[in-house]
C-alpha cells in the first residue's frame, strides 16, 4: 500500500533531542524526529525501548504522574508543547491518543462520543447526532451498533471496544493521531479492520502507530521509526526501512532475530 | 528424586491439625451467631405485634410499642446518613483523585482511619461537648451529628477503596481527550465506582443504626412521638437499653422486639449491599 511519499508534506510534529526522565530512569535519549502531516508513521522496537513514552510525550498525557519529566523540545506546527503550562484541554483535542486495551467510558455507546465532544462544541441533538454517525461510519462500526447506540459500550467486543474509542478520538477532529499498539489485543480480523481505518484516516491526519506487528508496520506506514534502549535508532520510509536498512541493528530487529 | 516420607507424613499430619483447628474456630463462631439469632427470633418474634410499630413506649405496666423510638431512629439515622454521604463521597473522591501525591493526604487518610476506629461513645461525648451542653438540652439533631461523624469515615474509606479500583487507563483516555479531571470524575470514575459507593454508603447506615452510646449523650430519649429533632428524641438502640435493664416484663419484652426489628434491619442493609456488590462485579 505505500505510494510514494510527496516530499511536500510538511512535518507536523518535529522533535528535537528529546530527553524523558521517569524520576531518575532515563527513557528517552536524545531523540530526534519529524512526523510528516498526513502519513502514517509506524514506531518499532523491542519491549520497553521507549515507544509507549515518546507516544505518550507527544500529548503530554504523562503529565498525569509526578515525577515525569521531559527536557528538549517538541514542536506541533512550529509551537513548542513542553512549554504549555495551562490548557492541556487545547493540546490534547488536537492530539488525540488510542491506547493498547480498549477503555470506553462506562456510559452507552452514543455517550461514549458524545461526552468529550461536548467538551468542545455546542450542538443541538440533531447535529449530536450526526456527529455520532459520522464519526462512527469512519471508525467502521456503524452498521455494527446502530441499533444499540443507547446500550453500554462495555457490553461491545473487544474490536468493538477499540473502534469505539478511535470513534471517540476523531469525533473531537484532531490534527494528530496517536494510536498505541491499537490491534495488539484484537483477533487477525478486527486488526485487519483497524489497518485499513489507519489507511483511510490518514488522508487527513498525522497519525503515528506504534507495534509489534511488522507485517502491521510494513502495511499501513508510509515511515517506519525503529528505537532501540531509548534511542531513535533509524527512521526513514517505510520501504526503505524494510528492503535495506542503514543499521545492522534495524535489519535484525526486523528479521526477527532478537526483539 | 527421592522424596523422604517421614518429610511428607509429616506435612501432612500438619495439615490435617491446621484444618481442624480452622473448622473448629468457623464452627464456634458461626455457632454464637446463630444461637445469638435463635434467641432473637423465638423472643422477639414473640413480642412483635401491630402495637409495636403504631404506639409509642409505655410507662411500666403499661400497653405501647416503639412507634416514637422507630421514627426517631429513621430521623436521626436518614438525617445523619444525608449529611454524612456528601461529605464522605468527596472526602474519598479527593483522597483517591486529587491527593494522590500530595502531603495532606496520608495526614487525612490517617485521621479518617482514628474516626473510624475511634469508640463510639466518645464521639458522643464529643457532639455532647459541643451541641447539646452550648444548646443547653439535649436534641435530635445533636444524635444526628453523633451518627454523621461515625458514618462519614466509613464513606470515606469505601470510596476511597472503591475509586482506586477504577483503572487509571479510564483516566488516562478521558484526560487524552483533553477532558477536565472533575469531569472526568464525575462522569467517568464515579460511574464506574458507583455501585462500590453505594455499597458504602448502605454499610455505614447499617453501621449507625445500631449505636446507642452515641445517642444517650445527645439525643437522649423521649417517652412520646415526637419529629421535633430540636428536642429530646427516642431511639431504638436507647429504647432496648432502657427496656432491657428495666425490672418490668413488658418493657423486657418489647426490648427483644427492638432488637430484632434491629437486627433485622441491618441484615437485610447488609444483604443489599452484597447484592449491590456483587452486582457490580460483572
Ligand atoms: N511509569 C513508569 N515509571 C518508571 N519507568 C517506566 C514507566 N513507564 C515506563 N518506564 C520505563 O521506561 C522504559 C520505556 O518504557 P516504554 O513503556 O516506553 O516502552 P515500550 O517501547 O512502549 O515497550 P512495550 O513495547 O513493552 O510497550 C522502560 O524501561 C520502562 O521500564
Ligand atoms: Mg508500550
Amino acid at each position: 500500500m505505500n505510494g510514494i511519499v510527496e516530499a511536500t508534506k510538511a512535518p507536523k510534529i518535529e522533535v528535537h533531542n528529546l530527553d524523558f526522565y521517569y524520576g531518575e530512569t532515563k527513557a528517552l535519549k536524545n531523540v530526534s524526529v519529524a512526523f510528516k502531516d498526513r502519513t502514517v508513521t509506524a514506531l518499532i522496537g523491542p519491549s520497553g525501548c521507549g515507544k509507549s513514552t515518546l507516544l505518550r510525550a507527544l500529548n503530554r498525557i504523562c503529565d498525569l504522574y509526578p515525577g515525569h519529566r521531559a527536557t528538549g523540545e517538541i514542536l506541533l506546527d512550529g509551537e513548542n508543547i513542553l512549554g504549555i503550562t495551562s490548557d492541556l484541554a487545547n493540546l490534547r483535542a488536537r492530539v488525540g491518543m488510542v491506547f493498547q486495551k480498549p477503555t470506553p467510558f462506562p456510559m452507552s455507546i452514543y455517550d461514549n462520543i458524545a461526552f468529550p465532544l461536548r467538551m468542545y462544541r455546542r450542538l443541538s441533538k440533531s447535529e449530536m447526532d450526526e456527529e455520532v454517525e459520522s464519526a462512527l461510519r469512519r471508525a467502521a462500526l456503524w452498521d455494527e451498533v446502530k441499533d444499540k447506540l443507547h446500550r453500554s459500550g462495555l457490553g461491545l467486543s473487544g474490536g468493538q471496544q477499540q473502534r469505539l474509542c478511535i470513534a471517540r478520538a476523531i469525533a473531537i477532529r484532531p490534527e494528530v493521531l496517536l494510536l498505541d499498539e491499537p490491534a495488539s489485543a484484537l483477533d487477525p480480523i478486527s486488526t485487519a479492520q483497524i489497518d485499513e481505518l489507519m489507511w483511510e484516516l490518514r488522508q487527513d491526519y498525522c497519525i503515528v502507530v506504534v507495534t509489534h506487528n511488522m507485517q502491521q508496520a510494513a502495511r499501513v506506514s508510509d515511515y517506519v521509526g525503529f528505537m532501540y534502549l531509548g534511542e531513535m535508532i533509524e527512521f526513514d520510509e517505510t520501504a526503505t526501512m524494510f528492503s535495506s536498512p542503514r543499521e545492522k541493528k534495524t535489519q535484525d530487529y526486523i528479521t526477527g532475530r532478537f526483539g | 528424586m527421592k522424596v523422604d516420607i517421614g518429610i511428607v507424613r509429616r506435612r501432612r499430619g500438619i495439615n490435617r491439625v491446621m484444618l481442624a483447628l480452622c473448622v473448629l474456630a468457623a464452627l464456634g463462631s458461626v455457632a454464637v451467631l446463630a444461637s445469638i439469632m435463635w434467641e432473637l427470633l423465638s423472643r422477639g418474634v414473640a413480642s412483635l405485634t401491630l402495637a409495636t410499630f403504631l404506639q409509642p413506649t409505655p410507662p411500666p405496666g403499661g400497653q405501647g410499642g416503639l412507634a416514637n423510638a422507630i421514627l426517631g431512629s429513621l430521623m436521626m439515622t436518614v438525617t445523619a446518613i444525608v449529611v454524612a454521604t456528601p461529605v464522605g463521597v468527596l472526602t474519598g473522591t479527593y483522597l483517591a483523585e486529587y491527593a494522590r501525591r500530595s502531603r495532606l493526604a496520608p495526614v487525612v487518610r490517617f485521621l479518617n482511619d482514628s474516626l473510624l476506629s475511634a469508640p463510639s461513645i466518645i464521639i458522643g461525648l464529643f457532639a455532647y461537648a459541643i451541641l447539646v451542653m452550648p444548646m443547653g438540652h439535649f436534641s435530635g439533631w445533636a444524635g444526628a451529628f453523633a451518627l454523621a461523624l461515625i458514618a462519614v469515615p466509613v464513606i470515606v474509606r469505601t470510596t476511597e477503596d472503591m475509586l482506586a479500583l477504577v483503572p487509571d487507563q479510564l483516566r488516562e483516555a478521558a484526560a487524552a481527550l483533553g477532558v477536565p479531571a472533575w469531569r472526568m470524575i464525575v462522569r467517568v470514575t464515579w460511574r464506574a465506582a458507583a455501585r462500590g459507593i453505594v455499597t458504602g454508603a448502605l454499610l455505614a447506615v447499617a453501621r449507625i443504626s445500631g449505636e446507642t452510646a452515641p445517642l444517650l449523650f445527645t439525643a437522649l430519649n423521649n417517652q412520646f412521638l415526637t419529629a421535633n429533632m430540636d428536642g429530646p428524641m427516642p431511639s431504638l438502640p436507647v429504647a432496648i437499653f432502657q427496656f432491657a435493664m428495666s425490672p418490668y416484663k413488658d418493657w423486657q419484652q418489647l426490648a427483644w422486639a427492638g432488637a430484632l426489628l434491629v437486627s433485622v434491619s441491618v441484615l437485610l442493609l447488609s444483604i443489599l449491599a452484597r447484592a449491590m456488590a456483587a452486582r457490580g462485579d460483572r
